[in-house]
This record gives C-alpha cells, sequence and structure tokens, in this order.
C-alpha cells in the first residue's frame, strides 16, 4: 500500500453526528492510522472558517490526500473537493465518508454507531492512501452533424442545424427526400395540404449552402467515437445527373419499361426511368437500375446528356461530431392477414387512399371500383390491421389510425356528398389536440358512421365486399356491403432500422424501434453519446410529434457540441492491453456499446458511463476502472473488516450503487429512519462493478453478509442478477450459504422499505451466525489459488 | 340477465384461470371472435360475451345457459384473436366447470348418452350402413357396434371415470 501522508477532517455537524457518534473517541482512534500525519474535528467543518483550516493542513502539512468524515458525499463532496484544487491538492485525492445520512441519523446505540463510524472512517483513510490523481480531459468535437433520413423529421432538423450555422449531410435512402408526408393528401386535423406545407422545406433545403444532400444512399460503417464519427456512405448508381438534369421529361416518354410506382403505393406505373414525383428534391430523374433494359432511347432523348447508363456505386467517407438517425418507418403488408383479402381489387390500405385523393378526387375524378369500374358509394375503414394484435402483427398502436380514418371520412364527405363511410374502429384514440374535437364533426357534421367493432373479415360479395363484424356495444353482427375497403396497417419501423443500429452501436426496444436513452427525461438521444433519434424510428408518430422530435434532437445536438469541446470525466472504465486476450466477453455487458474488440480492443472513454459492469467479466484482469480500481475497492473492503474476523456480533458489507441504491440509503436517513448498525455500505458506481472476488474477500476478512443494492430494473439489474446467481452458486461450492449473498434491488420512491429490508437480511444473518475464521481463512486460499 | 346492478366475482374468474384460461384477461372485447363465429350467424350465441361473463365472474350467467354449448370449437376465433385469448380452450374450461355443477348441454348429453350406450358419439346412420355393403364391408365396423366385449371394456371405463353420472346416467 502506498505510503501517503493523509490528513482526516471528521465534522460533528452542530450535533447532528456528534449526539449519536462518539467524536471524541474517534479522535483517539483516528490519530493512530496509519499514514493519518494530521488530523482535525470541527462543529462544522464545511464552515468558510474550517474550509481556510483546511486548506492551510494541506498545504503545511504536504498532505497527499484528505479525507472528510461529515455528511452524505452527494451533499458536499463538490465542496471539499473544490477546496482541496484551491489548496493545490488533485480534487480526485478527496476521500468523503458519510458518517450522518448512513450513520448517525440511523443509529441511536452511540457505541455500536461509534464503531461503525470508526470503520467507515478506517476504510476511508486506506481507500484514500490508494486514491490517484486524475485529470479531467477535453477533447474537440467535430461540428458537423450527420442526419440519416430525410423525412419530415430529418428535413425539419437539418434546416434547423443549418440555421445555427453549422454543416449538415443529409443521407436519404431513395432517389428523393419527402419521406412518406410528401404521399400525403392533406394533414389531420386542420385538413391543410401535405405536399404544399412540406415542398418549400424541400426546396429550402435543396439551396441551403451548408446542407449536402446525398440521395440513394446509405450507412456501411461508422467508426470512431461521440464528437468524431467516421462515416462510410454508399451510394447507389442514380444515372442521371442531378446537376444537369432539367426535368423535361424526354427520356421518361421515350423509355419502354414500365413499372409499378412505389411512390403511388403501386395503384399507377412509372418508367424504368422516372421523376419520383412532381416536387422531388433533387428536381431531377433517375433510372431505376433494378428494372431498366439498358436500351438506351433516354440517353438518346436527353437533351444535356444528363444520363449515364454506365453509373456506378460511390463510396465517400464523412466525418461529423454527431449523428441523428431519423429513418421512419413502414407499413405492415396487410396480406399477411388473409380475412380482410387485400389481394382483392376493391380492397386497398389507407396509403393507396391516400394517393386516390391526390391523383383523383383532388382531380376531380370520381371514385370507381377497381373490379368493374362502378361508382364508388359505399366505403369502410378497417382499422387496427395488424397493431394491437399479438397474434399475427405488433403488440403496439399506431397511434395515427384513428385520426387519419377520420381525416379521410371528412375528405370523401367533402369530394363526394353522397359517400356513405363507415369506421370500424376498437377505441378511437385522438389524442392530439384538436382530434377529439376532429372525430365530434366527423359524426356530427359529416355525418360517417362510426362501429365499435374490429372487422371481424371481409367477404367478397357479388355486389361488393361485406365487412362482416360484431358491433360490440349493440352485440350484434353486422353484414354490411361496401364497394371499397380501406385497410389502416400497422405501423413498423423501416426495414433497415435492426442493420443501421447495428452499424450505429445502438440498442433497440423489443418493438423494434430505436431505444431511447431514458423514455422521459432523455426521449431523442440513443443510449450512446453523440447519437440522437428523431421521429418515427422512435416508434410510430405523427407529423407534429415527429417535428417535435426534430426540435429536440437539434436542441441536444448543439447542447452536445456546447462550445466545441467535450469535457471527458475520468472516472471511467479502460482496457490494459497487455492483458486482453480479445474473447469478447465485456463487450454485450456495457450498457452503452463502448467497447468493442476488432481490430483491436478499444474501450471508448467518451462514451463510457463509467459503471464497471465490464471488469467483472474479464477472467484475465485486462479491466479496471479509475477512482474504483480493484486496488481502492479492496483497500475499502480492509479497512472496515479491520479486526472482524471474531466477535459476537455479525457485520454486513453492502455495496451500494452510486446513483440510485447510495441516494436511497441516504434518503432513509434524512427521514430519520433506523435500520441495524452493522451494516457498513461502500460506495460503488454500480453494484454490477461488484466481482466474486470482492465477496470472497469480504468473507474470508471478516463479512457475514453481503448486500449488492442497485437500480429495480434498470438497465444493470439483469447483469447483477444473473452473475448473482453464478456468484452464489460458487459460494456454495466454496462452503458459504447462498443466502448470505443477497441483491436488493431498489427505487427512489420506494426507500422507506430499505430499512426493513436491510433489518431483514441482517436478522437472517444474525440467526445464521457468524462465519468459522478458519472457514475464512480457507475460502480465500482455494479462491486466490483458482483464480 | 342484466335486470339488476351485479357485483363481479373474482373468486369465479380466477378459478377459470386456474383451470387453464391464463388467456382470459387479455381480452380487449374488439369482437373479432363473435364476427368470425359460424354459429353467431345462425344463433344468438355471442363468443365474446362469454368471455366478458367469466372475466367478470358472472358464473350464473354462464354455467347454466345453452351458450357454452353453441360453440362448434371450429378455432376461427382462436386464430384471429388479436390478444391471443385461447377462446374455444376457455368455453372447453368453462364446460367442464358447468358439466361439474350438473349443467349440459342437451345434444351434447345425447351424445354422451350414445357413447355409453355404443361406444360411439355419432351412431351408425342407415346409410353409412348402406355405403359399407356397397364398398363390399360388413354393415358394422370392427369397433364396440359388432364386438361386445369391447363395448363392455368402453362401458367399464365410462363408469369407473364416473362420466355416466356426469352426464345424468343417461
Amino acid at each position: 500500500m502506498p505510503d501517503k501522508k493523509i490528513g482526516v477532517f471528521i465534522c460533528g455537524c452542530g450535533g447532528n453526528i456528534s449526539k449519536t457518534v462518539d467524536v471524541k473517541r474517534l479522535k483517539d482512534d483516528v490519530e493512530t492510522m496509519e499514514g493519518v500525519v494530521f488530523m482535525e474535528v470541527a462543529q462544522f467543518t464545511c464552515s468558510k472558517l474550517n474550509l481556510e483550516s483546511i486548506k492551510k493542513a494541506i498545504s503545511e502539512h504536504k498532505l497527499e490526500g484528505i479525507v472528510v468524515a461529515a455528511c452524505s458525499p452527494h451533499m458536499h463532496e463538490t465542496l471539499f473537493k473544490n477546496v482541496a484544487q484551491e489548496a493545490g491538492l488533485n480534487p480526485y485525492l478527496v476521500e468523503h465518508v458519510n458518517l450522518r445520512e448512513q450513520c448517525s441519523w440511523i443509529h441511536e446505540d452511540m457505541k455500536k454507531g461509534t464503531e461503525k463510524a470508526l470503520d467507515l472512517i478506517r476504510a476511508g483513510v486506506l481507500r484514500a492512501r490508494e486514491l490517484e490523481a486524475l485529470e479531467s480531459t477535453k477533447v474537440d468535437i467535430n461540428k458537423n452533424i450527420l442526419i440519416i433520413g430525410g423525412g419530415i423529421a430529418g428535413i425539419t432538423s437539418a434546416l434547423q442545424l443549418a440555421g445555427c450555422g453549422y454543416h449538415v449531410t443529409l443521407l436519404e435512402r431513395y432517389p428523393s427526400i419527402g419521406g412518406h408526408m410528401a404521399q400525403l393528401s392533406k394533414t389531420y386535423p386542420t385538413l391543410d395540404c401535405s405536399p404544399c406545407i412540406l415542398a418549400p422545406k424541400m426546396a429550402d433545403l435543396s439551396i441551403h449552402p451548408d446542407i449536402t444532400l446525398i440521395t440513394c444512399s446509405e450507412v456501411v460503417k461508422v467508426e470512431g467515437s461521440p464528437g468524431n464519427f467516421q462515416v462510410k456512405v454508399s451510394q447507389k448508381p442514380r444515372g442521371v445527373d442531378t446537376d444537369l438534369c432539367l426535368c423535361c421529361g424526354k427520356c421518361s416518354e421515350e423509355c419502354p419499361v414500365e413499372v409499378e410506382h412505389e411512390f403511388d403505393e403501386g395503384l399507377y406505373i412509372r418508367k424504368a426511368i422516372d421523376k419520383p414525383f412532381p416536387q422531388a428534391v433533387p428536381p431531377s430523374y433517375f433510372i431505376d437500375f433494378d428494372n431498366c433494359s439498358e436500351c438506351g432511347s433516354c440517353v438518346e432523348a436527353c437533351p444535356v446528356e444528363a444520363i449515364n447508363l454506365e453509373d456506378e456505386e460511390k463510396v465517400s467517407n464523412l466525418d461529423v461530431g454527431i449523428i441523428i438517425a431519423a429513418t421512419g418507418f413502414e407499413l405492415l403488408d396487410p396480406s399477411s392477414l388473409a380475412e380482410y383479402h387485400f389481394e382483392h381489387p376493391d380492397v386497398i390500405s389507407a396509403m393507396q387512399m391516400e394517393r386516390l385523393f391526390i391523383n383523383e378526387a383532388a382531380e376531380g375524378k370520381v371514385l370507381k371500383r377497381k373490379s368493374d369500374g362502378k361508382r364508388v358509394k359505399r366505403i369502410a375503414y378497417l382499422l387496427c390491421v395488424g397493431s394491437r394484435d399479438t397474434n399475427r402483427g405488433v403488440a403496439h398502436c399506431c397511434k395515427v389510425g384513428c385520426t387519419y380514418a377520420i381525416k379521410h371520412s371528412v375528405q370523401l364527405r367533402e369530394y363526394f356528398r353522397y359517400m356513405d363511410v363507415w369506421v370500424y374502429y376498437l377505441d378511437i384514440r385522438a389524442s392530439t389536440r384538436g382530434c377529439e374535437e376532429f372525430y365530434m364533426r366527423a359524426q356530427e357534421e359529416y355525418k360517417v358512421n362510426f362501429v365499435k367493432s374490429r372487422g371481424a373479415e371481409v367477404v367478397p360479395s357479388e355486389n361488393g365486399l361485406i365487412v362482416r363484424a360484431e358491433d360490440v356495444t349493440a352485440g350484434e353482427i353486422l353484414d354490411n356491403e361496401f364497394d371499397l375497403v380501406v385497410l389502416c396497417p400497422a405501423i413498423l419501423p423501416a426495414r433497415d432500422t435492426e442493420d443501421l443500429a447495428k452499424v450505429l452501436k445502438i440498442p433497440l426496444g423489443p418493438d423494434g424501434f430505436i431505444a431511447e436513452k431514458h423514455p422521459k427525461l432523455d426521449p431523442v438521444s440513443s443510449h450512446r453519446t453523440g447519437i440522437f433519434a428523431a421521429g418515427c424510428i422512435l416508434g410510430p408518430k405523427d407529423i407534429h410529434e415527429s417535428v417535435t422530435d426534430a426540435n429536440s434532437a437539434v436542441a441536444k445536438a448543439i447542447e452536445f457540441i456546447g462550445d466545441g469541446t467535450m469535457v471527458i470525466d475520468p472516472i471511467k472504465a479502460f482496457i490494459i492491453p497487455e492483458k486482453c486476450t480479445k474473447c469478447g466477453k465485456c463487450v454485450p455487458v456495457c450498457p452503452v456499446s463502448a467497447i468493442t474488440i476488432e481490430p483491436e480492443a478499444i474501450l471508448d472513454s467518451y462514451a463510457c458511463i463509467g459503471c464497471g459492469a465490464c471488469i467483472p467479466e474479464c477472467e484475465f484482469k485486462a479491466l479496471d476502472m479509475n477512482h474504483y480500481t480493484e486496488a481502492q475497492i479492496m483497500a475499502e473492503i480492509t479497512g472496515i473488516l479491520q479486526d472482524k474476523k471474531v466477535g459476537e456480533e455479525p457485520i454486513i458489507l453492502g455495496f451500494f450503487g452510486d446513483k440510485l441504491a447510495y441516494t436511497a440509503a441516504d434518503s432513509a436517513g434524512t427521514a430519520r429512519m433506523s435500520y441495524p448498525p452493522e451494516i457498513r455500505i461502500i460506495r460503488v458506481p454500480s453494484a454490477a462493478r461488484i466481482a466474486l472476488k470482492h465477496i470472497i474477500f469480504a468473507f474470508s476478512k471478516g463479512a457475514d453478509g453481503v448486500l449488492l443494492s442497485d437500480e429495480e430494473g434498470g438497465e444493470l439489474s439483469e447483469v447483477i442478477e444473473k452473475r448473482l446467481k453464478e456468484y452464489q452458486s460458487d459460494m456454495d461450492d466454496l462452503g458459504i450459504e447462498k443466502d448470505r449473498l443477497q441483491f436488493m434491488p431498489m427505487l427512489l420512491p420506494t426507500f422507506k422499505v430499505m430499512p426493513k429490508m436491510i433489518d431483514m437480511f441482517v436478522k437472517k444473518i444474525r440467526r445464521k451466525g457468524r462465519i468459522d475464521k478458519v472457514k475464512r481463512d480457507e475460502v480465500w486460499e482455494i479462491f486466490s489459488k483458482a483464480s | 340477465m342484466a335486470e339488476k346492478p351485479k357485483q363481479p366475482n373474482p373468486e369465479f374468474t380466477n378459478a377459470v384461470i386456474a383451470k387453464g384460461a391464463d388467456t382470459l384477461n387479455l381480452c380487449f372485447q374488439c369482437g373479432t371472435c363473435t364476427g368470425s363465429c359460424p354459429s353467431g350467424r345462425l344463433t344468438a350465441f355471442r363468443v365474446r360475451k362469454v368471455i366478458r361473463r367469466a372475466q367478470l365472474g358472472f358464473k350464473d350467467d354462464i354455467l347454466p345457459t345453452d351458450d357454452l354449448w353453441f360453440c362448434t370449437t371450429c378455432y376461427t376465433c382462436h386464430e384471429r384473436c388479436p390478444r391471443g385469448v385461447e377462446i374455444p380452450d376457455i368455453i372447453l374450461t368453462l364446460r367442464n366447470m358447468a358439466v361439474a355443477e350438473g349443467h349440459m348441454g342437451e345434444m351434447h348429453k345425447k351424445g354422451a348418452g350414445y357413447l355409453l350406450k355404443t361406444g360411439h358419439l355419432v351412431p351408425l346412420s342407415p346409410e353409412y350402413k348402406e355405403k359399407r355393403k356397397s364398398v363390399g364391408l360388413n354393415e358394422t365396423p370392427p369397433t364396440t357396434l359388432s364386438d361386445k366385449k369391447a363395448l363392455e371394456e368402453v362401458q367399464k371405463l365410462i363408469k369407473k371415470t364416473g362420466f355416466d353420472k356426469l352426464i345424468g346416467g343417461a
């Protein structure tokens, strides 16, 4: 152990500590501890006067580390760190011992409380001797931003960021930006024209000097770290030079190949060389090389030689600091629900209906049945086709189906007064502002019929299509005949979402959409620093919400850039390269995907959140972490358990995750609750930092029970619970009863159950009795030999 | 059935679930089952309502009624149910409970009577006898219909299991 000069400052906290802890006895005992060259007891160590005295002691006694035994570190740790820094002592050499929230406030027995305080201070002194000076580092952030996906979320983000002076590269998979919003006729509940409000934004984007648009492209690889990513982009051949194309359309006229137009949902045809849609950006034609016969007639027809049939895939490399993923959604193919007969020409999807509104109704044409050309007079909407369907679809609600079906109904009744519109719904979920009122208008003003029922089946009949459904309010089965049936399908993540997530190294939720860093408090951040998301890549959303997301992602991106530098906290895990075998066991445990092992093992300290969960995974001792090193943790355990191998009272060691469990323990103290003083709590970055080694070491040194605690249901609880079983089985092999180790999942609001749970654990250990001294010596010997 | 306000009876609901209807509470009353039900098109049977009554524990509105016995167990509802409610299995569970309390559909009782009497649920009709003869088979198949000893064994089994008592000793 390093021989360092340590100063100890004990606070009585105006009686808050000194009433239940014998400070005088502490003084006598601490003075004799090895390494302690200075000590001081004060009523209020945090007072200005005493802070000055700390500074003075540091410089006069050339202290190499200080221990402040006072309130919880969550209360005043920063204060003492700053004071140390002012006196020229590295702030990471300050150890803060919790004598108040986790000692004096919860114990009434002065003798036991004082013994506990002494153990905690001794642990602090031993830990302080192991502490190392650390420096936070500053790195420059590349201020260029990559946005993946050119729908409304991507377009909004790009325009705003460029407007704030940042350079944006916008990638789009298709030949034009616009996304699904470009396909829509009108938007709810205001009924304003979707292309009319979107096209100006697309045009603005296309001429913005700070936006580089790359269409027909996708991300292939992302390397580097937050603030400095290297992105490899592949651009598929377009066959038409967007700078030269005049959009005269001569190429398309000559093209002999006809294919279904995907923008029109297959209702109409386009040519193998065509414009994606009238308002397309870039305003240029493209060649669909999957269908092109390469006859060359378009090349001949083009007056400006913009066409190149030999066009090839281009790969480019981008350096960006931030990535915003906004690749949106796709719709379920209703064919999977065979009873709705999507193959029938008069059964269409809601998106096809949007195209009919634009291409037929808005142009003054009447809607006709595709099967026989008869006029459509009766029309049914079936909602929840594959949504809220765990059997054959997806569990989640599409969120927009109810309201767009209402919008369609209103549109239909406005275009065609004779139209009889029926909407079959499970629940009408119209919670977006103005949408419930819109629903009422559809009923009252537009006389739309609503049937509370999930349509059971569509039966093709002599005169059209029968929708068979039970009206659940009346308990009657309705056989209702229609000319056209419109299906409202489930919203799924865009098909490449999983591949993109792999490339970006960000996790998905169980529904296949990108997982948010926090669903409430950080809803547009991915789990990886510097990568944000917006729009339907995060789950079903309407336009309003997608735009809100985009606004948020922009704010988060700008917040991340800050002054252009990033301060990296030094409390991070690190790899010891000479010991690493690149086995990869640590990789899946990391909740933020900060570890990569190929081509070389790297722990990205920018991304690392310093939880330490990776360290116990490594059997080669190739991982450790700053400020919670193996040596520091072992020193703390040693300090607490000194001379505890024999005696009457059992000793329980708690390893409490700093953010949650440790805070909950503080809260229990602040609420003046009580639990047995036999427990001593060690503050760790997370309970997942604790390995079997620490637990066995604790038992060998005198602990009789070990209690791990961390966030219930948190990202690490699964790891902790899995390991707990392994640890318990190993303990069993060593002859220590399994239930001497327990995991206590904790949530902040339920901190009040903590004292009870600790009490129960302590009682259980007391019943079991103390571990035999011979056993203690033996387990450590066997364990250290085996590892 | 709905004349007076009723108190839901979770005890009965839990008993149904305990007998294997673990998916009962998933039902959100969308009506897909009734709309898909071939019996519902011909009778007043509304399978969704049976499920709802089971959720509410309205035992007396389920067990003694004819409703339970209208289900043909075609499983179309099971196949289409968006919540994965195992509807026909729940109906079968309810039927078992009904029979245990002495309620059984008339047609089912009749069928069970045939089983006790002949070893078959469906009696051999004269047409089938003719058909068998026309293809060169014996009039009666080599089952309990022509094997007295086998029939006695089946009847013994039926009595031993108490099935004859369940069907009212028919």
